[in-house]
């Protein structure tokens, strides 16, 4: 194979990628790795289920076509590849770009630290009056390099880690990490185990879900709600407490099961405490439904086209009418529990805190459900055999669709990638915020949920 | 003597009345989180900090606004003529603006941007305002105001331009749907505002020459009341202290939207005015 | 000057830096903020110049590392630096030989400890107040180096 990467095989790799995108292929991961002088990409793609994967070895500081212009949604996942190996896309939006369009346009910076934003991210706003007419945002400032630690580690070590990666998500990473391991080592998890671990999932997910309104109270500057939703919170800390110290939830997952049973009755506590919150949830759903000045100032906002939401995963697509369930690419029992997924019709601010609403009460149901029909048993599965393989697991997550990569060799981690949701739909960043009024940002931003703990890990 | 005693009075009156804001704060349930005195102890810690001293331009403008509304005031309690007394709060205003610019911060910037729109709005509003006062009154004293509207009730042909005044008060205040979000007050992009670029002892002293504008309106919106001084000049505090309170259960607007409801209320207003006295005084 | 301290404790601005990791020490503080507690007076700025105070938590990594010191550097004197978290003050889990990452002690003067992953609420409201108690006017500057307290 030559050393240097030629026109051709640049045509030939966007042709296989526009084909399987021709017949409605999603880009779900790009992975990549050094194999001798090369860097092998291997973009993962999906459909009803299947999996395809197309690779490419590209010599090192080469650049190759950007994916973007295939799938769009791979933007963030291609910039984080650059920041690791010596590869390079060709992409127009970079800032240097920004300074020479200048012009009349006033340049505004934001961040990366400011109480409006949760988490770090740069942004920079050619903006005309108030209005954004361009968007560049950098991230990186809250990589740590996880993936790279958690090569080489042990199970239960990577398992820490991954649990601690994001406050609220980390639950499930750490559950989809173990799902690929207990695939790859043959381990079956006893029937309650996998009850016991879906009402953790879904207690993380509304534990998400209400941190995320509570950030949306906070850009409205609705004080009194936000308060409210903070009590919420407490109420939720208070239900965890009879579980584990820990809010996140950590340290209770481990190979095979959990590491502690929960008593009936504990639960059924526990569930007497969260189902308080449905009506203060809905007391507030319903306020905002009816309060007109609300629904003017977060409809008109963030607004995205179906087209780019067909890309997107979790409520930015549930809100323009696509009824993804990501429920169902679980391995959890879900299938036995009765739900519907919550749905609207036009993807904006408004539209998405109203899932937002939903899915909180969703969670609570379904928590509800499944504390009625847990059987009974043990909760730790059997170890399985010691074996080798890599495995590709597809979960969700609070704010959408999870994939986890892992490669196990005896019981060591030699290879592990994870893409939340926030991968793909912060990809899209710039086509909420273009054309959006300046102080609208944080509210936009804010309503996209986005997880960049997780997403750079 | 009097003179002085009202100087220090308004001086004081405004941090009082946002002490007193906190003290009901503190008595309704669930609503407390910060101390009573809260406004004194942050002015007493920011004079105490030290500012790197890179900041010159800073200490110049904060110092500058805080000259000037002192004289503002001191023309508003000796009674000077009405345009003076604006002329100089315009100036203040001017120097808080043009600092925020000089920080050469987007927010600075911006809110310069949105401060400016203010100014016009509130300058051409007691302009009218004057004219309306003017062609009633044949004066623009505000001593001579004071004492025409104690006894013959001033207000009765000057009841919009008495709106349009309380208006500018609302918008200093950043108050109500008259809130340009440039006081710094809520989180938004824009930080702190035209706060920006001050910090420490220049912060303090910004925001003493913030109180001391709000007083000065206080004296002069008192004037027009049909009441002892003293007696009046409670009231239009009671009016401002409450709409304090109001302010609590309106929601914010956009700032454009809030300049187009100033030019409406204070603007308009003012206007309405000026035409009622002019005609009515034709047909008279 | 007895009475200064006091006042300076009753009336903190703080600047929230949440670097890498989870974010859950971000999101305690804030929860602290929401509940009626006995210490009362602290907010939240977006300005590090009118800041008093400055809460680091997560991990560090090179490219917040100049941000941090950027606004540490903006803030007025005396200005007090908490460190708040596992990650921030031993860089937890994450933080091996040449991960790249920083604890915050090693970029700037730290005032105050919080070792736990996640805090409670009271403990990091609680460190804010005596970490103003003790704070001193110290003259720092990035190019110095480390410097003890």
């Amino acid at each position: 194979m030559s050393r240097t990467w030629s026109e051709k095989q640049s045509r030939t790799l966007m042709g296989k990628l526009y084909g399987y995108k021709s017949m409605d292929y999603k880009l779900l991961l790009i992975k990549a790795a050094y194999v001798e002088d090369f860097v092998r990409l291997k973009y993962i793609l999906e459909k009803d289920g299947f999996i395809e994967s197309v690779d490419a070895d590209i010599p090192e500081n080469s650049t190759i076509p950007s994916v973007t212009e295939v799938f769009p949604e791979g933007a963030q996942m291609q910039k984080e590849i650059t920041g690791l190996y010596p590869v390079k896309f060709t992409s127009p939006d970079t800032r240097v770009n920004f300074e020479q369009e200048q012009n009349d346009n006033l340049l505004v910076e934001w961040g990366p630290f400011h109480p409006l934003l949760q988490e770090p991210v740069f942004f920079s706003f050619l903006t005309k009056g108030d209005v954004i007419k361009k968007v560049y945002a950098e991230t990186g400032y809250n990589y740590s390099g996880v993936e790279a630690l958690c090569t080489g580690g042990k199970i239960p070590h990577v398992l820490d880690m991954l649990e601690r990666i994001s406050s609220v998500n980390g639950f499930s990473v750490g559950l989809a990490f173990l799902q690929a391991v207990e695939k790859i080592h043959d381990i079956i998890v006893p029937d309650k185990a996998n009850y016991l671990r879906l009402i953790l999932n879904e207690m993380s997910f509304l534990r998400a879900n209400l941190y995320s309104l509570s950030h949306i109270t906070k850009c409205l500057g609705l004080l009194s709600d936000n308060s409210a939703i903070f009590k919420l919170i407490s109420l939720f800390n208070e239900a965890t407490s009879l579980i584990t110290d820990d809010p996140q939830l950590k340290g209770i997952l481990t190979p095979g099961g959990i590491n502690r049973d929960i008593e009936n009755e504990t639960l059924l506590q526990l569930n007497v405490i969260l189902q308080e919150m449905v009506h203060g949830l809905s007391a507030i759903r319903q306020r905002w439904n009816d309060t007109q000045s609300i629904i003017e100032r977060m409809s008109g906002i963030g607004k995205i086209d179906k087209s780019i939401a067909r890309a997107m995963t979790g409520r930015a697509a549930r809100s323009a009418g696509f009824a993804e369930d990501i429920r169902k690419l679980s391995s959890l029992p879900y299938h036995v529990l009765s739900y519907k997924i919550p749905m609207a019709y036009e993807s904006n601010c408004f539209t998405r805190a109203m899932l937002m609403f939903d899915d909180s009460l969703l969670s609570l149901s379904l928590i509800d459900q499944a504390i009625e029909i847990l059987p009974k048993g043990d909760v730790k599965g059997f170890n399985g055999i010691m074996s080798k393989g890599e495995v590709l697991i597809r979960e969700p997550e609070a704010f959408g669709e999870l994939v986890v990569y892992v490669s196990l060799d005896e019981g060591i981690v030699t290879d592990i990638k994870i893409r939340n949701s926030s991968s793909i739909n912060f990809s899209f960043i710039s086509h909420f915020l273009k054309e959006a009024d300046l102080n609208e940002v944080p509210l936009v931003i804010s309503s996209l949920d986005l997880d960049f703990s997780g997403m750079e890990k | 003597m009097l003179k002085i005693i009202w100087f220090f009075a308004i001086i004081l009156s405004v941090p009082v009345l946002y002490i007193a804001y906190n003290l009901i704060m503190a008595i309704m349930p669930g609503q407390s989180k910060t101390y009573i005195l809260q406004p004194v102890f942050r002015l007493i810690k920011l004079f105490e900090k030290k500012d790197e001293g890179t900041n010159f331009f800073a200490y110049f403008f904060s110092v500058g606004s805080c000259l000037f509304s002192l004289i503002a005031l001191y023309m508003a309690v000796a009674g000077f003529n009405f345009l003076f007394v604006i002329s100089v709060l315009s100036m203040m205003d001017l120097l808080v603006i043009t600092g925020a610019f000089s920080s050469g911060e987007f927010s600075g910037k911006m809110s310069a941007k949105r401060g400016i729109s203010r100014f016009i709005i509130w300058l051409f509003t007691s302009i009218v305002s004057a004219a309306a006062i003017y062609k009633a009154t044949g004066t623009l004293k505000l001593n001579e105001i004071a004492y025409l509207s104690e006894n013959n009730g001033l207000i009765i042909s000057l009841p919009f331009t008495f709106i349009s005044l309380f208006i500018i008060l609302l918008m200093k205040g950043n108050l109500l749907y008259f809130n340009f979000g440039i006081s710094g007050e809520e989180l938004t992009i824009l930080g702190e505002a035209l706060y920006t670029p001050y910090s420490g002892w220049s912060l303090a002293v910004v925001q003493i020459a913030q109180w001391i504008e709000i007083g000065v309106w206080l004296k002069i919106l008192s004037s027009f009341l049909p009441l002892p001084n003293p007696v009046s000049f409670i009231i239009v505090s009671l009016l401002f202290l409450s709409s304090l309170f109001l302010d609590l259960f309106v929601s914010k607007v956009e700032w454009k939207k809030a300049a187009r409801f100033s030019w409406g209320w204070a603007g308009g207003m003012s206007i309405i005015n000026f035409i009622y006295l002019f005609y009515y005084l034709i047909f008279k | 000057m007895n009475w200064l301290n006091r006042i300076r404790m009753r009336s903190i601005s703080v600047f929230i830096v949440q670097a890498g990791g989870c974010r859950d020490c971000a999101l305690q503080f804030l929860m602290a903020l929401s509940e009626n507690n006995e210490i009362k007076g602290i907010t939240v700025t977006g300005n590090p110049k009118h800041a008093d105070c400055l809460l680091v938590c997560g991990c560090i990594n090179e490219k917040s590392k100049e941000k941090i010191t950027e606004i540490y550097e903006k803030m007025p004197a005396p200005k007090a630096v908490i460190a708040v978290g596992a990650c921030a003050c031993s860089g937890s889990l994450f933080r091996r030989e040449n991960s790249g990452l920083y604890t915050v002690e090693e970029i700037l003067p730290v005032n105050s400890w919080i070792r736990s992953c996640a805090p409670g609420t009271t403990e990091i409201l609680e460190a804010i107040v005596r970490a103003m108690e003790n704070v001193k006017e110290n003259h720092y500057r990035n190019d110095e180096g480390r410097n003890d307290l």
